[in-house]
């Protein structure tokens, strides 16, 4: 963060750069694992009617992995708002994250409930969007579905 | 509609240095139904394997319609031991998934023709969780059958489900096989279904596979499970199966004492 500060200046970009970079690894190896771990036996089914390396990853990888990267998603976001407060922490004059030092230091705890109240709401609304969104593409999952 | 298969001098070595098939030669002409037998670990499988193009051979060649296979081949259809539909699609989706290039509206009829075949009509729909294992196994019928295979290649594809409808299976291939008489190549370890269904039955010896017995199932169809020749052409090919199992070095009257 501190070299982020001094490369991209004390304004969005460098808290911009740090959520993405910090969230980025995390989906990636996410992402990376449920590739590696799709069922060879699924993979030869595309090979055996001859999909190209795109098709192959269209028809067969990627619905394949789309609940592990719908997963892996989530994980990011919550980390995501995580980084947000981060961010703000150090450096920002705006923002809930800023809400929440300036509460500390200026003695304001109704100021900070209410900071991590809408934390905890955009965080619950980001992720029921992503859920929301990709409930369609996942109703042919046979899983425990938490005794609906 | 089919096309003669042809092996020669087939083998494969894997890089670990097994032998799994050390040269076959086999000529299937065209419409056949060829069975394949042989105790586990003869490399029946890696035959397959081979003729479908999913792995490539060490020596030999194989050639479809005179095609030489190095690769999955539009004319060679494969049905695999476990159905392997994928989950995500539905059962119709899955029985159209090779045939992708074409217009919507006829791969809507082809699936459709696929699926009263193998009298899945009302599980179109479907998910394939939602099927039985017998369902799920035609439906894979189906998915390998809607490209017009000239060349079909079964890999014990009844192993894994129950007497009763492994049995009513067998019946049913036949009927699909029918259609369009594609040369059938079936890979086995059940003794009944190979003389249920071949019009030749190869018998494999293990490590490395190699043919060791090929007889005619000179029995007209369809076949009575429960006739005296069909007992008879079943105790043969035991006996065949026996002696491809036992060690090479034994005597020849060994061999005999074994199979009885």
């Amino acid at each position: 963060m501190p070299l982020f500060l001094l490369w991209l200046g004390i304004f969005e970009t460098s808290k911009v750069a740090l959520i993405a970079v910090g969230v980025f690894f995390p989906v990636y190896l996410g992402v990376m694992g449920a590739v590696l771990g799709v069922d060879r036996k699924i993979v030869e089914v595309g090979r055996i009617y001859r999909l190209s390396g795109l098709a192959l990853a269209r028809r067969i990888l990627l619905p394949a992995i789309l609940p592990a990267l719908v997963v892996a998603l989530r994980t990011g976001l919550g980390l995501g708002w995580m980084f947000v407060v981060a961010a703000e922490y150090m450096g920002a004059s705006e923002g809930i994250g800023y809400l929440l030092v300036d509460g500390q230091q200026l003695g304001k705890p109704d100021q900070i409930i209410a900071a991590i109240l809408v934390f905890a709401l955009l965080g619950k609304a980001a992720d029921a969007i992503i859920v929301a969104l990709a409930a369609p593409a996942l109703r042919w999952q046979d899983a425990y579905q938490g005794g609906r | 509609m089919s096309v003669d298969l042809e092996i020669s001098g087939l083998a494969k070595t894997y890089p670990n240095g097994l032998r799994a098939l050390g040269g076959i030669d086999l000529r299937v002409p065209a419409g056949e139904i060829l069975a394949i037998v042989g105790g586990s670990g003869c490399g029946k499988s890696t035959l397959l394997r081979l003729v479908a193009g999913l792995e490539t051979p060490s020596a030999g060649s194989v050639r479809v319609g005179g095609d030489l296979i190095n690769g999955p081949h539009p004319a060679v259809g494969l049905v695999f031991q476990e159905p392997r539909l994928l989950p995500w699609l539905s059962v119709a989706d899955n029985v159209g998934f090779g045939l992708a290039a074409l217009p919507p509206g006829e791969r809507a009829v082809r699936v459709a023709t696929a699926l009263d075949r193998v009298g899945l009509t009302a599980h179109a729909q479907a998910w394939p969780r939602e099927l039985s294992g017998g369902q799920a196994q035609r439906a894979a019928l189906a998915r390998a059958l809607v490209t017009r295979p000239q060349v079909l290649l079964l890999d014990e594809p009844f192993s894994a489900l129950d007497a009763l409808t492994r049995t009513a299976l067998q019946d049913h291939l036949l009927e699909l096989w029918a259609f369009e008489r594609p040369t059938l190549v079936l890979v086995t370890h059940d003794i009944e279904e190979a003389l249920v269904l071949a019009d030749r039955v190869v018998t494999l010896r293990p490590r490395p596979g190699r043919v060791d017995d090929i007889r005619t199932v000179a029995m007209s169809r369809p076949r009575d499970r429960d006739a005296h020749a069909f007992e008879v052409h079943k105790r043969q090919l035991r006996a065949a199966l026996n002696q491809s199992l036992a060690p090479d070095t034994l005597a020849p009257d060994s061999l005999t004492a074994a199979a009885l």
